[in-house]
């Protein structure tokens, strides 16, 4: 079998991580398809920047209690505080792992089990502690990880579980967990999120955030789901869903949108993805694999068929042209990812982002070319940084931005590299950093 | 899937392309303007719209009760803080109106998501996005409507309203300048998204900076503030018949917490000096008779005190709403101060919704979703 070709490699390269690295790109392009695809799956997912500490609920809450007027205020500013160095630590470990299937696939979780870091308001480490899981699980397997989000202190503050009780059901986290999380709408009844709610009951946070059980608020009765009748609790709710045919096509579709195309996937493709989960006990590997293997993921016709995140624009842009180690003011990328739309760990609403079209705008899309623009500026020489302008929200604080490196691929190679159909305005300048600019501003690098 | 589902799917709407802007103003020179204020942070409206003569009002706030000697008597009861004082030959004139206790049932008190209720004009527990003037159109408009003057697009956030958002003009210049219009025919929906949205920035940034930088300067001195220049440029742009017809400013620093008194006192004077600025340029053009102001926020202050001389996210407020049609005075119910919900906030008496369907029906000549909830007396016919 041959070996990948240049323009195969960048494809796989972009499509499964964040930018098109030229490294992994020479890497991979040494490799037939199913060796590149085995290799990716195979990468060491345990890089980890190190993570800051965050406070504790009980500190923060003893900050809270002190005497005098300001205390209330005091343990929010704290919270408020963590809430950034945590935002950055994420754009940090963005930036670094080599794996970046991982930290793709970590925001696909993020974005499916939605939570927002503004309600880990008693503390960080809820939010901490609950993209460990997405990170450790990116790659592993979504039973596991759909078992352990419903049980999720944050997941409990975000989506009301809490106070969901027996006789006084909170229908919130039950109709999510069938809408968004497993089933999809349109395939269960209201009453059945009512009868899901309560299976559901009892739940709630002990005094170390711990999720636990209480045995008084639980609504142990008969229950009737998705035409099951039974003494359902919650975790068997858990395996009904796992069991329902439509959780792992949901799940497939979902992907298809990440991974190939904004058009609409044919349905034959998404049964056959959604058998490969089912059959593998819903490991991830063995159906990214299919993907990545698949027609439709190489087909011509779906090049340059995705509109590319804030989070590809911003991270992407720079991994791509290998900035990530230059010191980056880590804050900047943080307020530019906020005004693109895509503020990490704070989605919309519990849709979370919608994607696609949703991403450009009449606001957006200045933003990111201007955020593109200011990557590239520099004088021709490569004498003098580039003044720090790009990010604007920073302006007067961050530090003067390192001039882009100049790679290393010939020049007539660019275009392959950075757009994925032909420039949309034929780019001319053979001077390399107009070039790159004039690349980078083309409405095809937009896309993927 | 053909472009047509591919938007639709995507909640959007079809053609973003190019339109023929000449002809467009010269049908919409006539268009109703509605001038929107966000008071961004949540503005305490029972220290703006003051029940004075309430003993209740003084129980619930020992430090924060604003004196008579600090406020304005109007009638009814209620006074307003001082620093509205430039409004008052508004008021007086009657074409300005108070709206007493908007807000909506299950109030979120989420600075975040309860703008959003707002903005949407959606209820409390429904994730909708779309702004609420977008809702009145159903297709999109065939030339620039909106003009947003600060950070975002919310009650004009869509894809039926052509809108432009821009943080100030100088900016917004140097952003979409080097945008180019881009002409190519393609079957990649994505890529028709990114051209489509491309040449319409263009287009209007054109427009808005072409208008902006010539046209008749303004006989009225605007206050030298952010809020100043936004009303500055807005006034600009209507004086000069840009042809949008909503357009949308914003005061921030409203969630007074601690140290209320000052700051409110401060944000007001902005306000009333910004609007009054306003008010008199569109007079002197004529054009006073063909506007309508009116102040929204995500949701009013606790009806007590708290103990750092602030107040904490509460639920209704009243709001204002002024311009040469207006019918002036007070509509609706004020909230009763003696019997607040269990949070101890004030219960609305009018669902936010009564004034948006006022605006569409009264004012934008536009079928409103909203005939549920009873409109407002609002403009003189």
């Amino acid at each position: 079998m041959a070996t990948l070709t240049f323009e195969q490699s960048k494809h796989l390269v972009e499509r499964s991580g964040i930018g098109a690295e030229l490294e992994m790109i020479e890497i991979l392009s040494q490799m037939t398809k199913p060796q590149a695809i085995d290799y990716l799956l195979n990468m060491p997912t345990d890089y980890l920047v190190p993570l800051p500490r965050f406070s504790s609920f009980d500190e923060v809450r003893k900050v809270r209690n002190e005497k005098g007027p300001d205390s209330r205020f005091k343990a929010n500013k704290m919270v408020r505080k963590e809430r950034g160095i945590l935002q950055r630590w994420a754009i940090s470990q963005l930036l670094e792992n080599p794996t970046a299937l991982q930290e793709r696939m970590t925001w696909f979780w993020h974005n499916h089990f939605t939570s927002s870091i503004v309600r880990s308001s008693r503390t960080i480490d809820l939010m901490k502690n609950q993209t460990l899981l997405m990170r450790e699980q990116a790659l592993g397997n979504y039973a596991d990880l759909l078992k352990r989000i419903s049980f999720d202190p944050l997941m409990l503050v975000y989506l009301d579980g809490q106070s969901n009780k027996k006789g006084k059901p909170n229908e919130n986290f039950a109709r999510e967990l069938l809408e968004l999380f497993t089933l999809g709408e349109g395939n269960y009844t209201d009453q059945d999120v009512k009868e899901v709610a309560r299976a559901f009951t009892g739940w709630r946070l002990n005094k170390n955030n711990k999720a636990v059980l209480g045995k008084r608020n639980y609504d142990s009765g008969q229950k009737v789901i998705l035409g099951k009748q039974g003494r359902f609790d919650s975790h068997d709710v858990l395996n009904i869903l796992l069991k329902h045919p439509k959780t792992a096509e949901f799940v497939a579709t979902k992907l298809w949108y990440e991974f190939v195309s904004t058009d609409t996937p044919e349905t034959a493709t998404i049964k056959r993805w959604a058998h490969t989960l089912r059959s593998n006990n819903y490991e991830i590997k063995p159906l990214l694999k299919d993907i990545f293997s698949s027609d439709a993921f190489w087909d011509g016709k779906y090049k340059g068929t995705l509109i590319k995140s804030p989070m590809d624009i911003i991270i992407g842009t720079t991994r791509t042209l290998d900035l990530e180690d230059k010191n980056l003011p880590v804050q900047s990328l943080h307020a530019q990812l906020k005004r693109m739309g895509q503020e990490l760990y704070n989605p919309p609403n519990v849709k979370g982002w919608p994607g696609g079209a949703a991403w450009v705008d009449g606001i957006t899309l200045p933003v990111r070319q201007q955020f593109l623009r200011r990557l590239t500026r520099g004088n021709n020489n490569n004498q003098k940084a580039p003044s720090q302008m790009m990010m604007q929200a920073q302006a007067k604080k961050a530090k003067e931005m390192p001039p882009t490196a100049t790679p290393t691929l010939p020049i007539e190679m660019w275009e392959a590299w950075l757009l994925p159909i032909p420039a949309i305005t034929p780019i001319k300048s053979k001077q390399p950093r107009q070039r790159l600019q004039a690349l980078l501003l083309d409405p095809a690098y937009q896309l993927k | 899937m053909n472009r047509r589902e591919f938007i639709q799917l995507s909640s959007l709407l079809p053609t973003l392309g190019l339109s023929s802007n000449i002809f467009a103003k010269a049908n919409q020179a006539k268009a109703p303007i509605l001038l929107l204020v966000e008071l961004k942070g949540a503005n305490d409206a029972l220290n703006t719209l003051v029940p004075i003569d309430d003993d209740n009002y003084r129980k619930l706030r020992p430090k924060l009760a604003l004196k008579t000697t600090d406020t304005i008597a109007l009638n009814e009861g209620f006074a307003m803080h001082k620093a509205l004082q430039p409004l008052m030959k508004h008021w007086s004139a009657g074409e300005m109106a108070w709206l007493h206790g908007l807000g909506y049932s299950n109030p979120n008190r989420s600075h975040f998501r309860s703008i959003e209720i707002w903005e949407s004009g959606s209820d409390s527990d429904d994730y909708d996005t779309e702004g609420w003037l977008s809702k009145l159109y159903t297709t999109r408009t065939d030339h620039l409507t909106g003009v947003v003057i600060g950070s975002d697009a919310g009650p004009m956030a869509g894809e039926t309203l052509d809108t432009l958002v821009m943080e100030d003009a100088k900016s917004y210049e140097a952003l979409a300048k080097r945008l180019k219009a881009v002409r190519a025919e393609t079957s990649n929906n994505a890529l028709s998204r990114i051209l489509d949205v491309q040449n319409n920035v263009q287009q209007n940034a054109k427009s808005v900076i072409q208008t902006l930088n010539g046209g008749q300067s303004s006989k009225t001195t605007f206050p030298k503030n952010k809020f100043g220049k936004q009303l500055e440029q807005a006034a600009h742009l209507v004086r000069n018949d840009l042809g949008a017809s909503i357009y949308k400013v914003e005061l921030g620093g409203f969630d007074t917490h601690r140290g209320q008194l000052k700051t409110q006192d401060r944000l007001l004077k902005q306000l009333a000096q910004g609007l009054s600025a306003f008010a008199e340029e569109m007079k002197q053009h004529g054009q006073w008779d063909n506007v309508v102001v009116m102040t929204y926020s995500e949701f009013g202050r606790r009806a007590a005190e708290n103990k750092s001389g602030g107040t904490d996210h509460g639920t209704a407020a009243a709001h204002f709403v002024m311009g040469g049609r207006v019918r002036g005075g007070f509509h609706g119910k004020a909230p009763r101060l003696d019997q607040l919900d269990n949070n101890g906030d004030l219960i609305y008496t009018s669902d936010f919704r009564s004034l948006y369907n006022t605006v569409a029906t009264q004012w934008l000549k536009r079928p409103s979703p909203w005939s549920s909830f009873a409109p407002f007396s609002l403009i003189h016919t």
